[in-house]
């Protein structure tokens, strides 16, 4: 899937076809008879390509976990049992991508770390070296302008470390792996 | 540190503290004329905070205008000689 003549936005490329020839490849590389001699180097730019589009629409996240299990799959480097071939399509995404989760972290960060070295080893080098994603179209980010109002008094502005109450916003550290974090 | 040197310390800080965020915000945003006036309120209170401070407890600085009679900012008690009790080393509250 070349991206780079396509003038559709993300959200506008995710229709019913592109579910469609998701799934088939998706048949494709399940079936063991289909998946010997497949070309490895475009399955994995394709699941980067996913990696790197930010859609919070549901199926498509679904999609594209269960991309990144297969990549996982055909990389060798994952060892959770397959699930039964009797599901649903729709349940069958959903299914993986409950499988994708359940993976052990560790199990999960050596296949991203296989999968970030083959493309390394793939991709044509960069100004910024190898750079796996170079081939897609560039993300855009949107921040709010400032406005100064709502100003708190000075003795509490020193204690929460701004002056302005809508920045004194609450802060959770991420949870620590084995709550072993102080 | 006395309750009210502490405090004073502490309008002087706060103080200094409210306009070094302003200062921050007018860096991004320069035609604001509510963060200039902020500003400038906050620096007032500033000044008065440690002109209130410095006549009581000593100079801020060296540059400060409390140094200009006679050099005390190498004489006073530094900030880590300080307990509830006053000067660990001088016995000065």
């Amino acid at each position: 899937m070349d991206y780079r003549n396509d003038n559709r936005t993300p959200r506008d490329r995710v229709d019913d076809e592109f579910f469609r020839s998701l799934l088939r490849e998706e048949d494709e590389m399940e079936d063991p008879r289909n998946t010997r001699g497949k070309d490895r180097t475009s399955d994995t730019r394709m699941t980067n390509a996913s990696m790197n589009e930010n859609h919070s629409h549901n199926s498509r996240m679904s999609g594209r976990n269960s991309r990144m299990n297969n990549s996982c799959m055909n990389d060798s480097c994952s060892r959770n049992s397959r699930m039964n071939e009797s599901y649903s399509r729709n349940s069958r995404m959903n299914d993986r991508m409950q499988r994708s989760c359940q993976q052990d972290d560790c199990e999960r960060n050596s296949c991203m770390r296989e999968r970030m070295s083959n493309c390394a080893k793939n991709c044509p080098t960069s100004t910024w070296g190898n750079d796996c994603l170079s081939d897609y179209p560039l993300g855009m980010v949107y921040v709010p302008s400032q406005v100064f109002r709502n100003t708190k008094e000075t003795t509490d502005a020193l204690h929460n470390g701004t002056i302005f109450c809508e920045l004194d916003l609450p802060f959770y550290h991420a949870g620590c792996k084995g709550g072993t974090c102080r | 540190m006395t309750d009210q040197k502490l405090k004073a310390m502490q309008n002087v800080a706060q103080y200094a503290f409210a306009m070094y965020d302003a200062q921050l915000y007018l860096n991004v945003y320069n035609h604001c004329d509510e963060a200039r006036n902020y500003y400038f309120e906050m620096k007032s209170k500033f000044k008065e905070a440690v002109e209130e401070y410095e006549c009581k407890y000593g100079p801020l600085t060296a540059a400060s205008e409390a140094n200009r009679d006679s050099w005390t900012w190498s004489t006073d008690p530094w900030p880590w000689q300080l307990d509830e009790g006053g000067c660990t080393v001088c016995g000065r509250m």
